[in-house]
């Protein structure tokens, strides 16, 4: 058995509570060996993983098994991590923020509850996977699209909770979230929306506000309780399909790119969550970096020109997509050629362009909601490869974008990086992701990497720009770089903590939020 | 035209959890591990394996040099960037099955 132990709790008080535990959900299901618990550290950890250990593992299966593990973990003032199905990489996979914080997986909970073909929804349980309902839906020979991000192995309800963001249309996934259930620290079991009506079986997955205040979006980022089922609005099939790839050939061209987006998200002409990717991101997918530099430190700039030769591709790839009835993308394809044939050295390209080429095929597979693992792949820019996300909002404008663009990319050379991004982009805003790969097993990478995202955090800060989303190391860091007003926005986090979980039993530290007992 | 949406009569159809019994080694593997290791480009296991050991060896159902040990190892600890997959991912009796349809002799396939 695990020697580490919850903060504040003695041995035999933790001894105490697993066998409760066990008692519950059965002694296979809570884990306690070296084994089972580094398999639930962060795998692309950059600082020394045994600080952010569980002490243990409980997996509940089921609503009355969850509300009965957290009330032992109240009685003992254990805290607990939930995690769905422990994925997040870059972002700290399934570690806690806390070392020795129970976690509490729920991957078990695997149930696919409905899927509604007419009005357009499932819902799922926290351990369902992107794979899991795609593949689901065309067994029952469903016409619906899913929203995935690139790697598809992890959880829906996870990601969503995460406010991660995918390519069809309904990339923003979060913005189709409909109805959950929530176990709070007190074990108060809630259903928002038009759930809470008594007796309510219509409707729960087709408006989301009900009556009075909306709190779904509360239990995102947060530590205010634990999600144990989702409704998710799917996206019908549309009657066509054109994936599509505009290049350009300058580093700057970032600006005006942008700026010709704007217009044509928010008009819907580009009705998906498209995509600007830096030839890095290209490059890192599919080629061997010892083939084009060998040497420590970024590519330079010779190189960067061959590989964009070699793959055909320009130093930025705006790859989306049009959907609907032959007409409409006609119209809108002229639009949209229109607009970016004004930026020197602009060039298409179509799926027939296209055909072999891995990038362009994968990413038709994610603006249509099919998962795959390809740009997992960008991993094998150098061996044990990992990567973490530092992941500045930005608005859809050209200045803001090259300015972001220039900030990286210089913070992350000069730190011995390549700048490797992208920004996935909304109807107003960017998520610009950065995304610097390094070696797990290159302690001097890891070491420089974490000097180079505090400075990037707070170098993009003194700009006015803010992470969407940060890693577990970062978390702290980030959340004070929204401490306008004497930190009003994490006081009233606090007093909602307070509020709710007075104890603070539920993942202590998640975004910056700590208990009043604890600190990190 | 065709339809925006096209209806099915599966209007709130209830499914049940998909984590069944084990399957065979073969669909375990289709269903977990092919995605990043089946053969040819845009599989990220595969694409590793040709950079460090060659292309002879890249494909993992086609070796016929894994025993069932190493492949449990490196599903349960993680291979460099492969993160482990935890006992509520795969049970250990999938992961044995896995292992044993990696490992077994190719002719018997």
């Amino acid at each position: 058995m695990s020697a580490l132990l919850p903060p504040g709790v003695s041995a035999q008080q933790f001894a105490q509570a697993l066998t409760a535990m066990r008692a519950v959900v059965g002694p296979e299901w809570v884990f306690a060996n070296d084994e089972d618990i580094t398999a639930y550290s962060d795998h692309f950890a950059f600082e020394d993983v045994s600080v952010n250990l569980a002490s243990a593992i409980a997996a509940p299966l089921g609503l009355d098994q969850i509300t009965r593990i957290i009330a032992i973990a109240r009685d003992h003032q254990i805290p607990v991590w939930a995690i769905s199905t422990g994925r997040n990489l870059a972002y700290g996979g399934s570690a806690p923020r806390k070392h020795g914080t129970l976690t509490l997986d729920l991957k078990r909970n695997n149930r696919i509850l409905e899927v509604n073909e007419e009005l357009a929804y499932a819902v799922v349980e926290p351990g369902v996977s992107f794979f899991q309902l795609y593949r689901h839906l065309r067994e029952i020979g469903s016409k619906l699209w899913i929203d995935t991000p690139s790697p598809g192995w992890g959880g829906i309800m996870g990601n969503m909770l995460e406010r991660g963001v995918g390519y069809t249309p309904y990339g923003d996934r979060f913005m189709w979230q409909c109805g959950m259930q929530v176990v709070l620290a007190d074990g108060t079991v809630v259903d928002t929306g038009m759930a809470a009506q008594d007796g309510s079986q219509t409707g729960n997955h087709t408006y989301r506000y009900g009556s009075g205040p909306w709190i779904d979006g509360i239990f995102t980022q947060s530590n205010f309780g634990i999600v144990t089922k989702v409704g998710i609005q799917l996206m019908p099939e549309p009657p066509g399909y054109r994936p599509f790839l505009v290049t350009f050939a300058e580093d700057e061209d970032i600006a005006p790119v942008s700026d010709l987006i704007r217009p044509l998200k928010m008009t819907h002409v580009i009705p998906n969550a498209a995509v600007t990717c830096s030839l890095n991101l290209e490059a890192a997918t599919s080629l061997d970096r010892t083939k084009y530099h060998v040497d420590a430190g970024p590519l330079p700039e010779a190189a960067r020109r061959r590989m964009m030769a070699d793959l055909n591709v320009g130093k930025w790839n705006f790859y989306a997509a049009l959907y609907g009835p032959e007409p409409v993308m006609d119209a809108h394809w002229e639009v949209i050629r229109d607009s970016f044939a004004t930026v020197k050295g602009a060039r298409f390209f179509t799926a027939d362009d296209r055909k072999g080429d891995v990038v362009f095929g994968y990413r038709t597979k994610l603006m249509r909601g099919e998962p795959n693992m390809t740009e997992f792949g960008i991993l094998n820019w150098m061996p044990n490869g990992a990567h973490l996300g530092f992941s500045p909002v930005a608005p859809v404008d050209g200045k803001t974008a090259l300015d972001q663009y220039r900030l990286a990319e210089a913070i992350c050379n000069r730190h011995g990086f390549d700048y490797t991004g992208m920004f996935i982009v909304g109807f107003r805003a960017m998520h610009h992701i950065v995304e610097p790969i390094f070696s797990r097993s290159d302690e001097d990478q890891r070491s420089r990497l974490i000097t180079m995202v505090t400075e990037l955090i707070d170098e993009a800060a003194k700009r006015g720009y803010g992470e969407y989303r940060g890693h577990l190391s970062f978390m702290d860091q980030i959340a004070g770089t929204y401490g306008w007003g004497d930190n009003a926005l994490m006081k009233l986090s606090q007093r909602i903590k307070r509020a709710l979980d007075p104890t603070g039993i539920m993942a202590p530290g998640k975004s910056g939020i700590w208990p009043e007992k604890a600190s990190s | 035209m065709k339809s925006l949406i096209t209806p099915l009569a599966l209007l709130g159809l209830a499914t049940g959890s998909l984590a069944h019994a084990a399957p065979d080694g073969g669909t375990l593997f289709a269903r977990n591990c092919a995605s990043c290791h089946a053969s040819g480009p845009g599989h990220p296991g595969t694409a590793r394996l040709i950079i460090d050991s060659g292309p002879d060896v890249a494909v993992l159902e086609q070796r016929s040099d894994l025993n069932a040990e190493r492949v449990t190892t490196a599903v349960r600890q993680g291979f460099q960037m492969m993160p482990p997959f935890r006992r509520t991912e795969l049970s250990d009796a999938e992961v044995k099955a896995i292992a044993r349809w990696l490992s077994a002799p190719k002719s018997k396939r």
